[in-house]
């Protein structure tokens, strides 16, 4: 994905050009989906969050900063988006019905609704609890362990070495395996 | 914390172990270590729950018609928020704008009322949304790893760290934590110097081992060090010659 293209779409965009959002819109839907499955599990919510985080875009486009990445910035609005709808506890604003697509793509409906409630309770949990962690090991988490950024890539947007990010990841990810498993002791 | 060393070697073959491509015997050995270690245990649960198809795999699956359609339902959103227009009045508006009238004041409200609401509904969603971007825009600071403005966020937390009359664990903690992670706060040099100090004791020593040796330390370096303290958190840390070593 060449980083300067986006940049430049999203200028445009900014001083009027829509077909610069069109062009960002049919670029980034797909990794955008992708990331907001990672969160959710669901392909269902994954577009529609998809869409949410378009729609923010438009709406704000006046507040991206030109000289910095369009690509940053856009992945920390879905972030957020992403991490409301786990908040707002998995709230389905509409029932899509009919879509060949999302019916391949979910499969038959699960043996075990039990196990589907349990995955996405942990998953809330497991996000609730990164708000404890402090902000670097939260954002080493988020966007490696959950949407799987590269290290290098993630590295480099925190501002940290790979070495670093690294040992963040460790204290991240054992701290937070403490405080699940305290919660679990505590219930 | 004091990690025996099975245990690192454990987190090393986490994601291995969460993918399934380790050789089975080194897997067994591993979930057998889990098994009696309640951290590292932990840690497998957090791994497996998070393990799953890569993101290049999840991308292949987005079907090209929702690529297509992505565009034309982001248009259709927009749309439906756009405000009405008065401008597009057909003979039906003022027939039926007519009988709403009747059936509000037939009911008690009023249309003044009504628009009001609609117009803060609007309003309090845009807010909304604007919070949201708001809180996109200093998580984006974040991002930045601007040298001048680190430099600037670290000689404002060494003047905090001057005016501060006692310092705990905790509190160096989190002050570190108010710093942008890439914020570098000592050379290599002055790093090892404090570690080889006469009046570091043992543990704060052992952890600060683990910093960079060939590059500056950053805020989030500290923190990770002092995360590799068993030390109680309302522990006071000697302020005036920490500051000493970072001038």
């Amino acid at each position: 994905m060449d980083e300067g293209r986006l940049d430049d779409w999203a200028a445009g965009f900014r001083n009027g050009d829509e077909h610069g959002f069109r062009r960002l819109v049919e670029s980034l839907t797909r990794t955008l989906v992708a990331v907001a499955y990672r969160y959710t599990g669901d392909w269902d919510w994954a577009r529609d969050l998809t869409q949410d985080t378009w729609v923010r875009v438009h709406r704000n486009i006046r507040r991206y900063d030109p000289s910095r990445s369009f690509l940053s910035w856009i992945h920390t609005i879905h972030r957020n988006g992403c991490l409301d709808h786990v908040r707002r506890g998995w709230v389905r604003h509409e029932t899509v019905t009919g879509d060949a697509e999302l019916a391949r793509l979910s499969g038959p409906a699960p043996d075990d609704p039990a196990a589907d409630l349990e995955w996405r309770e942990f998953r809330t949990r497991v996000l609730a609890a990164a708000e404890q962690l402090s902000e670097a090991q939260r954002q080493a988490f988020l966007r490696v362990d959950v949407e799987q950024g590269s290290g290098i890539d993630v590295a480099r947007a925190l501002g940290i070495s790979p070495g670093t990010l690294r040992a963040t990841l460790h204290h991240a990810r054992r701290r937070l395996a403490r405080i699940l498993g305290g919660a679990e002791e505590a219930s | 914390m004091t990690e025996r060393i099975e245990c690192r070697v454990f987190e090393e073959r986490l994601d291995a172990l969460a993918r399934g491509t380790l050789p089975p015997d080194l897997a067994v050995e591993l979930r057998a270590h889990a098994a009696g270690c309640a951290a590292c245990r932990g840690l497998a649960a957090l791994g497996d729950h998070l393990a799953g198809p890569d993101l290049a795999t999840l991308e292949s699956r987005v079907p090209d018609a929702w690529i297509d359609g992505m565009w034309d339902s982001v248009q259709t959103a927009l749309a439906d928020e756009a405000p009405l227009r008065t401008s597009r009045r057909s003979l039906r508006v003022p027939l039926l704008a007519a009988a709403v009238v009747a059936l509000l004041v037939a009911t008690g409200w009023s249309i003044t009322a009504w628009s009001r609401a609609e117009r803060r509904s609007t309003a309090l969603a845009s807010e909304l949304a604007d919070q949201r971007i708001r809180l996109a825009e200093l998580e984006a600071r974040l991002d930045d790893a601007v040298a001048p403005g680190a430099a600037t966020a670290a000689g404002g937390w060494l003047r905090s760290l001057d005016g501060a009359d006692e310092l705990t664990l905790d509190g160096l903690r989190a002050a570190l934590a108010d710093l942008p992670p890439g914020t570098p706060l000592l050379s290599a040099a002055k790093a090892r110097a404090l570690a080889s100090s006469r009046w570091m004791p043992g543990p704060w020593r052992a952890s600060l081992e683990h910093l960079p040796v060939d590059e500056p330390v950053t805020a989030a370096d500290l923190l990770n060090a002092l995360d590799e303290l068993d030390l109680p958190g309302g522990m006071p840390v000697p302020a005036d010659r920490l500051l000493d070593l970072l001038s």
